[in-house]
């Protein structure tokens, strides 16, 4: 690993001057996964940012606009917040899917983001909540929906010396529920082969799907969402027949490679299962 | 607590055995405190780069190491011309052996690499970051060969051909031309033709298995300092300090007297230790640079290019009668060696029908080179995979005939006296009891728990047979001023040798743990010890510490005589007290005696080793595993997993709990989800922990230990080795209890979610 500069500002507006100077500058909010592709050679650095101890973005509130998370806000943080506030199940459950307890502590939201692998366990559950990236650099700020935040893997569409500032997510009406679920080969400790987040928001009069929001990990070079599958369930009424039906087009939706982590075939079926399962899981929910 | 010990057969009693006395390194280790190879460095090291080839099989057209060896910071570089050509003599590598040439060759690439991660080069340096940017910048010029990792397919004719003068040796002599087979050995009795004539039902299937990794915690981490008087001296990571002695003296032509091996904390090896790979390179880089140089493996490393258990393709063919007798047993194994030859397919032909006595039986073995890492002793090698496919087998022929698995087993288990395919006779066992106590357990016989996401349960079992090792070992006990006793042992502790001496010397000196002091040696501290390997150390070691302590408590008589003014023959030691026999007052304690007769300036030391005609004491395991199966998935998993032991005599029932546990959990990882993947250059494609799938502590259940005593034939105490059977029945029992579950025999290692995905499919079909 070839040496590199550390900063660790306590301002925005330093880091971001930091960041828009030449040469390969990166940002670090946990490092659980920047500091292992520095010392693997996989990534370089001429400067690594430090943005903990900005506290802009340490900040995670509800207010009236939704719940805002801010980018180095860590995995432990916000599934606590949510799990007590409600509303973002999938949320609360993919972030604690990440990793281990210790990564979850110092792994951040808006690292696994910004980190863009198609894996990543808390962007299907952003996606199906309407995650909104707040960026910010020297040059000023942006607004992008999350499901055009990705460039391909390991990409995102950040300039050089632009960082996430926070990710706004709209407060989801009663009737709305949400899951996420990832199939790995342990319990632990593991990759997503595949991942589904699904939520649906459901008329009680009618028992008719207002809103379906179905996105998809590891199946794609970027998170996708599985929009056919979105549109039928959209004003169907649910039941075992539906949901079959849905998880058969959200497998429409996946691209998978063949890779050691499982097969292409063997991703698409996973897609059907995991699919189903978080339907049920949200239909259990709004029960 | 899971410990229970269920059968004293002999009413072998002793007062130190059985009690879990604490780990006397326990409490350094949890405390960071002990020193592993990594944590030591010598005053004035350097640090080491291996260059390792990035193809799976490729000639080196040239080297050039100009332009690191211009670097600032850069101290010594090594290739293979830096190194002895001409090696000789014996090399000791346990249980998984290798010529000292291949050994040589598989340490420093010459002329070819034969695997991704071969050595082709070395750097030492004043820092770790000079050395991997100058090994960058040696310019190796190749030219790519194409690879084979398959067994099978480096067994074709047209195969790329790894050693051109690489000739087959059979019983029926030598092949005509060279191949990547290595050697076809051959074993059993009667006709199996005429068995499967007799037989109302025959089974047949063929079993592919990955190659897989002990997964120790520390990675190979040693320094060597080669001393411009000729001496050398290494700070080692190794199995067996004498065994790496004798090595590095045969490897580098040095007299073994001149080396000096001082063995650090091991931080798990599995048999993968015993093979010197990375102390001969640091000796080398010493000796041009004249100062120590240090080198530290990665993980990448380590999964690559040390030595991992071999892949194989086994086919069994087993015939009964209706009413369970086991007519014919029929093998034939071929185990990929990697680059060198050398595999356990022996053993694997030793183990697979060892717990039975078919009437007939043929077994081939072939060992076979492969573009892989050259292989290792992995805990009872070969005998997990010979037993997965044997036991499978076995499983399916039970339920074909339509008998209870374990009753099929009874009928035709091998007894005391009886003898194996390669015609060694057994030693005294208890087979048949632990299949019997298995059947009566609670554990075989209750319910299988029902699985609350209402997928399908199942229940299996597996029994594995491994024969365990013999070497020798040495102890010297010597008796402190305060009457404290020493004991000083050349076996390299990895699991609880040093608690288990101190309760075996405490045993045999009528005194109690808490006054005896285990260290272990360097080689010039204590006559020579083999390996820590074959679960041998702690029936070995037992017994020349015992022998020691009996020399100790005679010279000790011998002392107190004149004290007692009567003769030695008539002082006696009882309940640990020296007393005169006509004299029930004259009673001194151990330790005030001890202190007496070494005040005056006597000394009482007495240094043993094993009886080197010390027969193995066969070691075997059976595990009953309960697993569930996402239908929809095909994931694994394990619910319920008990292992069954016999050890002989329990000295430390925490300590033989332990190895049972890690060991069933290393033939779970086995099972379940560990491979080495290939890609069709040779490449491994899963270099990490993150895709080489090791468990963790949340993918197992509580794993239940049940220890059985019958007692092995010699040795001080009736003692079996325990560290190796346990991982032998773990994949057998598993893929039992998923053909219980689901109805589908899964033929390949690991029984991963997408085999066992695929697997249903197709018998859906
Ligand atoms: C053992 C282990 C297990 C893991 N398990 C999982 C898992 O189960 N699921 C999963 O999804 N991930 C997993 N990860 C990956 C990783 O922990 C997560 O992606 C984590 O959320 C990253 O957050 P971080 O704060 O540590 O990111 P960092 O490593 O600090 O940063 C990640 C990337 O994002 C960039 N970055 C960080 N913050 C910003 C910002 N505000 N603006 C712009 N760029 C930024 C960095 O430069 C870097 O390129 C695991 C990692 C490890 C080491």
């Amino acid at each position: 690993m070839p040496n590199f500069d550390y900063e660790a500002p306590t301002s925005l507006m330093s880091a971001l001057e930091l960041l828009a100077q030449p040469g390969e500058n990166r940002p670090l909010a946990g490092g659980t996964d920047v500091i292992d592709q520095l010392k693997s050679n996989r990534r370089n650095a001429d400067l690594v940012v430090d943005l903990k101890r900005i506290p802009e973005l340490l900040n995670i509130e509800s207010n009236g606009s939704g719940l805002h998370v801010g980018s180095a806000v860590s995995c432990t943080e916000v599934h606590n917040f949510t799990t007590e506030k409600g509303g973002f199940a999938a949320l609360a459950e993919s972030t604690e899917l990440v990793g281990s307890v210790h990564i979850q502590n110092r792994g951040s939201v808006g690292g696994n983001v910004c980190n863009a692998a198609p894996s990543a366990d808390t962007i299907p559950s952003l996606l199906i909540h309407e995650a909104v990236a707040h960026t910010a650099s020297a040059s000023g700020e942006r607004e992008i929906p999350l499901i055009d935040f990705f460039a391909g893997p390991g990409q995102t569409v950040l300039e050089k010396g632009e960082i996430l500032k926070e990710l706004v997510l709209p407060t989801p009406s009663a009737n709305t529920a949400s899951a996420y679920l990832r199939f790995i080969p342990r319990n632990e400790m593991d990759i997503a082969v595949a991942g589904v987040g699904s939520l649906i928001e459901v008329d009680p009069s009618t028992n008719l799907v207002t809103k379906a929001r179905i996105a998809l990990a590891s199946v794609a070079p970027t998170p996708v969402r599985a929009y056919a599958a979105e549109e039928f369930l959209e004003g169907t009424k649910i039941d075992a027949d539906a949901i079959d039906k849905t998880a058969d087009l959200a497998v429409g939706s996946a691209v998978p490679i063949t890779d050691v982590r499982g097969s292409a075939e063997y991703r698409k079926e996973l897609i059907r299962v995991l699919t189903r399962r978080t339907l049920t899981i949200c239909l259990e929910r709004l029960a | 607590m899971t410990t229970e010990i269920r059968s004293n057969a002999d009413g072998l009693e002793f007062k130190q055995f059985g009690k879990r006395y604490r780990k006397v390194d326990g409490d350094d280790k949890v405390t960071g405190q002990a020193v592993f190879g990594a944590d030591f460095t010598a005053k004035g090291s350097l640090f080491a780069k291996i260059v390792r080839s990035p193809y799976a099989h490729a000639r080196i057209v040239s080297i050039d190491t100009s332009e690191a060896e211009a670097m600032a910071g850069v101290e010594a570089v090594c290739t293979a011309a830096d190194f002895p050509s001409d090696v000789a003599g014996d090399v000791d590598t346990g249980e998984v052996e290798i010529g000292i040439q291949f050994l040589a060759n598989l340490i420093m690439g010459r002329r070819k690499a034969l695997f991704e991660g071969h050595p082709v080069a070395a750097v030492a340096a004043t820092d770790i970051h000079i050395a991997e940017e100058a090994a960058r910048r040696i310019k190796i010029e190749w030219e790519v060969l194409p690879a084979v990792t398959d067994p099978i397919e480096a067994m074709a004719q047209d195969a790329p051909l790894l050693h051109e003068g690489l000739i087959a040796t059979s019983l029926s002599g030598s092949a005509d031309a060279p191949s990547n087979i290595a050697g076809h050995m051959e074993g059993g009795k009667g006709d199996v033709e005429k068995g499967f004539e007799e037989s109302d039902v025959v089974v047949e299937r063929t079993y592919r298995t990955a190659l897989v990794h002990q997964g120790y915690l520390e990675p190979e981490a040693e320094t060597v300092h080669w001393h411009a008087d000729g001496r050398i001296e290494v700070w080692a990571n190794s199995q067996g300090s004498f065994p790496l002695r004798q090595n590095m003296s045969n490897l580098l032509g040095v007299d073994v007297s001149k080396i000096k091996v001082m063995p650090l904390e091991v931080g798990g090896a599995f048999g993968a230790k015993n093979t010197p790979r990375v102390t001969p390179i640091a000796a080398i880089l010493s000796q041009k640079a004249g100062k120590p140089v240090k080198i530290v493996l990665t993980r990448e490393e380590v999964l690559k290019a040390t030595g991992p258990a071999s892949g194989a393709v086994v086919t069994v063919k087993m015939g009964a009668t209706k009413d369970g007798v086991l007519k014919a047993a029929q093998s034939r194994l071929v185990f990929g060696a990697g680059g060198f030859p050398g595999s356990p397919v022996l053993r694997g032909m030793q183990t697979i029908f060892a717990c039975y006595q078919p009437e007939n039986s043929k077994v081939d073995a072939y060992d076979v080179v492969t573009n892989a890492p050259r292989v290792a002793a992995y805990r009872a090698p070969g005998a997990t995979v010979a037993t997965f496919c044997g036991e499978s087998t076995l499983d399916d022929l039970a339920r074909e005939i339509g008998m209870d698995p374990i009753d099929f087993r009874i009928k035709n288990a091998s007894k005391t006296g009886d003898s194996n395919v390669d015609d060694e006779e057994y030693a005294r066992i208890g087979i048949v009891q632990m299949l019997e106590t298995v059947k009566a357990s609670d554990e075989y016989n209750r319910p299988v728990k029902a699985s609350k996401n209402g997928f399908p349960v199942g229940r299996g079992v597996g029994i594995g047979w491994w024969p365990c090792g013999i070497e020798i070992s040495s102890a010297r006990i010597m008796v402190n001023h305060d009457g404290g006793v020493d004991v000083t042992i050349g076996a390299v502790d990895l699991h609880g040798v040093r608690t288990g001496t101190a309760q075996v010397a405490a045993e045999t000196l009528g005194i109690e743990p808490e006054e005896v002091y285990v260290h272990t040696a360097d080689t010039e501290g204590i006559p020579y010890t083999g390996n820590a390997a074959g679960s041998r150390i702690t029936r070995t070691l037992s017994q020349a510490v015992y022998k020691a302590g009996v020399s100790v408590i005679d010279q000790m008589k011998a002392k107190m005589a004149v004290r007692f003014g009567v003769d030695a023959e008539f002082v006696e030691y009882e309940g640990g007290n020296f007393y005169a026999r006509d004299n029930q007052d004259s009673k001194v304690s151990f330790k005030e005696a001890g202190s007496l007769v070494t005040k005056n300036g006597s000394n009482i030391v007495a240094t043993a080793s094993n009886d080197p005609g010390m027969r193995a004491a066969n070691g075997y395991a059976m595990a009953v595993a309960d697993v569930e199966v996402d239908p929809d998935t095909g994931k694994v998993q394990l619910t319920d997993f008990t292992l069954f032991q016999d050890v002989g005599k329990c000295v430390n029932p925490t300590q033989v709990e332990s190895q049972m546990q890690g060991g069933a959990v290393q033939g779970i990882g086995w099972a379940l989800s560990e491979e080495y993947v290939y890609d069709d250059q040779g490449l491994m494609r899963n270099a990490s922990f993150l895709d080489y799938r090791m468990p963790t502590a949340l993918d197992l259940p509580m794993i239940n230990t049940v220890i059985l005593e019958e007692p092995a034939d010699d040795g001080a105490f009736g003692i079996r080795g325990v560290g190796e059977p346990p991982i032998v029945p773990p994949p057998a029992a598993i893929g039992n209890a998923i053909s219980d579950a689901v109805g589908v025999r899964m033929g390949r290692l690991p029984m991963s979610p997408e085999r066992v995905f695929e697997a249903m499919k197709d018998s859906s079909k």
